[in-house]
């Protein structure tokens, strides 16, 4: 895999005063993807998205890991219940006209 | 600029203690974070007015000057210089508010301004703290006819201008999220995020249902009971369509591929669904009509 668009775990860390233990938590939790290149660790982009989305809700609404995980199933479903309501609403409009 | 009753925001009473503001406080981010309610501008706007109240009433000198002034606000700052006067000229200490910084360039409201300076987080034991900036909401209309393929546009920030490229057959309604294009950070934080919502306006004859058409096509009776062939538009051009004889009225028939592109699937199409309507023939001659009856006897 190319390196290039990717995170190194140890430097974010560095630079966001994280801790490695916070990330491998994360990762065990499957909340974020490590991968593990020629004995580095590294993260995508959209996953250091992630990891400040959870830190958020650690800090700001003392909310767990487990509880997180938790919420991201249900945000996931009131998604998809979102979008399968809009789709059944203009549908309907097609036979209410 | 109106009055804001922070206590209501809270739904809390004017002699609330700290503790039962925080309390109310907590339960109330809690329903309206932006993480829990993603895409929800209302619940954002919500979650700014809970944080500048809180910011307000878990101050105790704030509270004390909002308590104070409450509905007065316009007047607090001429209240304020009039007591510092006072008491300089009575050789008493007078205490000086201190503006608050501007942190998180949170937007609190005129209101807030005008009553406690720049908006912002108070560094109260929190000055070390780094949070991301301010998450920002932005919309951008486009029309149905320019969404089939992607569409590279300019927008506007402010301070800056960026060039984005927006996928083929997002929907009217859908949010994209720019990372790094919100609010600046908070103590070396990381940057907020754009989030930008699409408003698709359909310019076209068609309803669209996700990346699915839908059109009704008129049909002359006689094409209908005896069959033939019928041009159609469609978003990519005039397509023949062959009629079976006694095709019914309300028939749909399925035009596989010539729907909506789907967003971020190459060449990955909907379909179009058109169905007929039966026109009937007005203002008959005689001649039809005697053709009619007849048309009828035999059936009957």
């Amino acid at each position: 895999m190319e390196k290039e668009n990717l995170i190194l775990v140890s430097h974010y860390c560095q630079q966001t005063r994280t801790s490695l233990e916070f990330i491998e938590t994360l990762k065990d939790y499957g909340f974020i993807q490590v991968l593990l290149i020629e004995e580095h660790n590294y993260v995508q982009p959209q996953d250091i998205v992630e990891i400040e989305r959870v830190n958020r809700l650690q800090e700001e609404l003392g909310i767990n890991l487990e509880g997180i995980d938790a919420l991201n199933h249900m945000l996931r479903k009131v998604d998809h219940l979102e979008k399968e309501l809009k789709m059944l609403k203009d549908r309907l409009r097609i036979y209410e006209q | 600029m109106d009055f804001i009753d922070y206590y209501k925001v809270l739904e809390i009473d004017s002699k609330a203690s700290q503790a039962d503001i925080k309390k109310a406080y907590r339960k109330l981010a809690r329903k309206l974070h932006p993480d829990l309610n993603p895409n929800d501008a209302e619940a954002q706007r919500k979650f700014q007015q809970i944080n500048e109240a809180n910011e307000v009433l878990s101050d105790p000198e704030k509270r004390k000057k909002y308590d104070t002034y409450g509905k007065d606000w316009e007047h607090a700052d001429a209240f304020e210089e009039a007591k510092r006067n006072q008491r300089s000229s009575s050789g008493g200490g007078g205490r000086r508010y201190t503006s608050s910084e501007n942190y998180g360039q949170q937007d609190f409201s005129d209101f807030f301004e005008s009553m406690f300076g720049g908006g912002g987080f108070n560094t109260g034991g929190r000055s070390t703290a780094q949070f991301k900036g301010q998450d920002l909401n932005a919309s951008l209309s486009l029309k149905l006819s320019q969404v089939l393929e992607d569409q590279k546009q300019t927008l506007d920030l402010g301070a800056k201008k960026i060039r984005i490229t927006i996928p083929a057959g997002v929907e009217d309604g859908q949010t994209i999220k720019i990372s790094g294009y919100g609010g600046a950070g908070v103590n070396g934080g990381p940057k907020g995020d754009l989030y930008l919502t699409f408003q698709v306006l359909n310019d076209t004859a068609f309803q669209r249902v996700g990346s699915d058409l839908y059109m009704t096509q008129t049909v002359d009776l006689y094409t209908a009971l005896l069959g033939g062939e019928i041009k159609i538009n469609t978003l990519t051009g005039k397509v023949k369509l062959t009629l079976k004889p006694e095709t019914q009225n309300d028939v749909k028939v399925k035009l596989k591929g010539k729907g909506m592109p789907v967003y971020k699937k190459k060449n990955v199409f909907g379909d179009l669904y058109v169905t007929y309507k039966v026109e009937m023939p007005t203002k008959l001659s005689d001649e039809e009509k005697t053709l009619f009856t007849q048309l009828s006897q035999l059936r009957n």
